[in-house]
């Protein structure tokens, strides 16, 4: 695992800004950190590279303490903040090198080729020589990106990265989210809910400090733990939502039809089971026809809606 | 992207971790841009250039005054102390505050660097820096000066043990403000607290005595009195060895609490 952390806490003067954090992240995924503005997103990165110690509970990066093996953490990952800020007066190119020198001593050509190499995956060669005052949001964030992984990193950890761009500087970041992947974990936060739908394979849903949930984005995607299949049907269906009604593995039925249509939303409760006799017990019925059947897909926001409820988080 | 095979790790230092890249940095913010030359102007207009002036109105002087070498000298020696030391205080309360609120502090110890790391760079920069800039130049400019408006030198090993004393008063004014500004999330409060001791202690002194074996108050005096071969009373040997004492003091305090700064 890249990240482990069992009842990682933190309080500020009493308050808890994370309670009992339990997180899994499995080596080599894109792992999307969601929860709304002020759900301890930040506060869990901060904790992670050691830059705040937790009141309790412990968190492990490759099996390493970030209290105890703090900088033996930090040489392995590499961090981009919400907001980056670098030195004004340097350029881009003195940027990255400065950062590479924390990580490698030499020799100066294969520093200044791995610089160049940097530069060219967030597309800032053109404007490599230039102070780093000068740079736009967006340009900032591609220079974040590039420091974040000069030292090959094994895990990256991105807090918000899009969040300040404009839809073309998104996606250009989540392209090279994306052709960073095959290299190392990518551990971000972000309340793009549409984002971590696009890139991501897990997540994990934060809100007021406290973990909601954690799961692969698919089975996030298909419910919160239970499996619900759509069924649409055609005619007298009564005795086959009798005969629904008689199988332990069903959980509900739920009639979500609309403008006379008849449409079940059948939650189970073992998946297998659904998948050998859910469609067979309705057929059944020779009084109706499935004219559609398959798991219903919800989209995150449906999901994390369920999940973080629709209080204003102010996201 | 295969990692380049060519480069070669940083060998772990322990605390020292990312010390020379820091002061690389540290150094670079001072004589990698103009801030050398505007501030080598400053100084070098401020003390040399008032140095100058009382020279040429010393050219005829009056009976009843010393020569116009000893005034020159107590004149540049008095201003070196308060003015160098202020502006000790000035650039270094800034050094952490300033990381600290635009998040650059936070983005450097993402990486593996030591907190000790630094906060003992960015004394060492500016403790160079401001030294050789505000101090070592002027001090070294005054030497010409002085033999072209006077025709004659000061007593060299005085006038460098004299500038050693300066040092060591700019060297713990730098750590007090450092350490202040990793005690204080505000300038103002760093910059006063700093100022405060550094212009009230001699005038408090009339009051409490005390306070000139414990401040660097009278470390211009002792200065000009070394400079110029006066004898300097054992009492006064307390201040420099305080003043000597409480630097590295200052630095650990300023460590300690920077260590458990939460960024």
């Amino acid at each position: 695992m890249s990240i482990v952390t069992q009842n990682l806490t933190k309080s500020f003067k009493g308050v808890n800004a994370l309670s009992g954090l339990n997180l899994t992240v499995p080596e080599r995924s894109i792992f999307g950190f969601l929860g709304p503005n002020g759900a301890g997103k930040s506060t869990t990165i901060k904790l992670l590279l050691g830059l705040i110690r937790p009141t309790e509970g412990t968190a492990k990066v490759f099996g390493l303490d970030v209290v105890q093996d703090s900088k033996a953490v930090r040489r392995r990952v590499g961090y981009l903040a919400q907001d980056p800020r670098f030195y004004d007066h340097m350029t881009a190119r003195e940027t990255l090198r400065f950062t590479a020198r924390f990580f490698y001593r030499g020799p100066a050509n294969a520093i200044e080729e791995r610089v160049k190499e940097t530069l060219e995956l967030v597309g800032l060669t053109d404007k490599a020589d230039r102070p780093v005052k000068t740079f736009s949001g967006g340009e900032r964030q591609r220079l974040g990106i590039a420091q974040a992984q000069i030292n090959y990193p094994d895990l990256l950890i991105l807090d918000e990265p899009a969040a300040s761009l404009d839809p073309m500087g998104r996606k250009d970041v989540l392209e090279i989210m994306e052709r960073l992947r095959r290299h190392c974990t990518i551990f971000y936060s972000t309340h793009i809910l549409e984002d971590v739908q696009r890139v991501s394979d897990s997540v994990a849903i934060l809100d007021k400090g406290r973990l909601v949930a954690q799961a692969p984005i698919a089975e996030l995607l298909a419910g919160s733990g239970k499996m619900v299949y759509s069924v649409a049907l055609k005619g007298d269906a009564t005795e086959a939502l009798q005969a629904l009604g008689r199988q332990p593995w069903v959980a509900s039925v739920e009639n979500a039809g609309q403008n006379g249509e008849t449409r079940w939303h059948v939650t189970v409760t073992d998946d297998a089971a659904a998948e050998a006799r859910l469609l067979r017990t309705i057929l059944a019925d020779q009084h109706c026809a499935v004219t559609e059947f398959g798991r219903r897909r919800i989209n995150l926001e449906q999901a994390f809606m369920a999940l973080v409820g629709g209080e204003n988080h102010g996201a | 992207m295969a990692p380049n095979t060519a480069l070669q790790a940083v060998p772990e230092r322990g605390s020292m971790d990312g010390f020379r890249n820091l002061l690389g940095k540290e150094l670079s913010l001072w004589w990698s841009t103009r801030r050398w030359i505007k501030q080598l102007l400053l100084w070098t207009l401020l003390l040399n250039g008032t140095v100058a002036l009382l020279l040429v109105q010393l050219q005829n002087p009056e009976p009843d005054m010393g020569s116009p070498m000893q005034a020159a000298l107590q004149v540049f020696l008095a201003m070196t102390a308060i003015a160098v030391s202020i502006g000790a205080v000035l650039s270094a309360q800034d050094a952490v505050i300033g990381e600290r609120q635009s998040g650059t502090a936070a983005w450097i110890l993402s990486k593996p660097v030591s907190r000790q790391a630094f906060i003992l760079t960015k004394f060492l920069a500016h403790a160079f820096s401001v030294n050789v800039l505000a101090l070592l130049v002027p001090a070294a400019l005054f030497l010409p000066e002085a033999r072209l408006f006077n025709g004659q030198l000061p007593d060299l090993a005085g006038f460098a043990s004299g500038v050693g004393l300066l040092v060591l008063s700019v060297l713990y004014y730098q750590a007090m403000a450092l350490m202040l500004s990793t005690l204080f999330q505000s300038r103002g409060a760093v910059g006063g607290i700093a100022l405060a001791i550094l212009i009230g202690a001699k005038s408090l002194a009339r009051l409490a005595p005390w306070l000139l074996k414990v401040t660097p108050a009278a470390i211009g005096d002792i200065a000009a009195a070394v400079t110029m071969g006066d004898p300097v009373p054992m009492e006064l040997v307390y201040p420099i060895i305080v003043t000597a004492l409480c630097i590295p003091l200052f630095l650990a305090v300023a460590h300690w609490r920077f260590s458990r700064e939460e960024l």
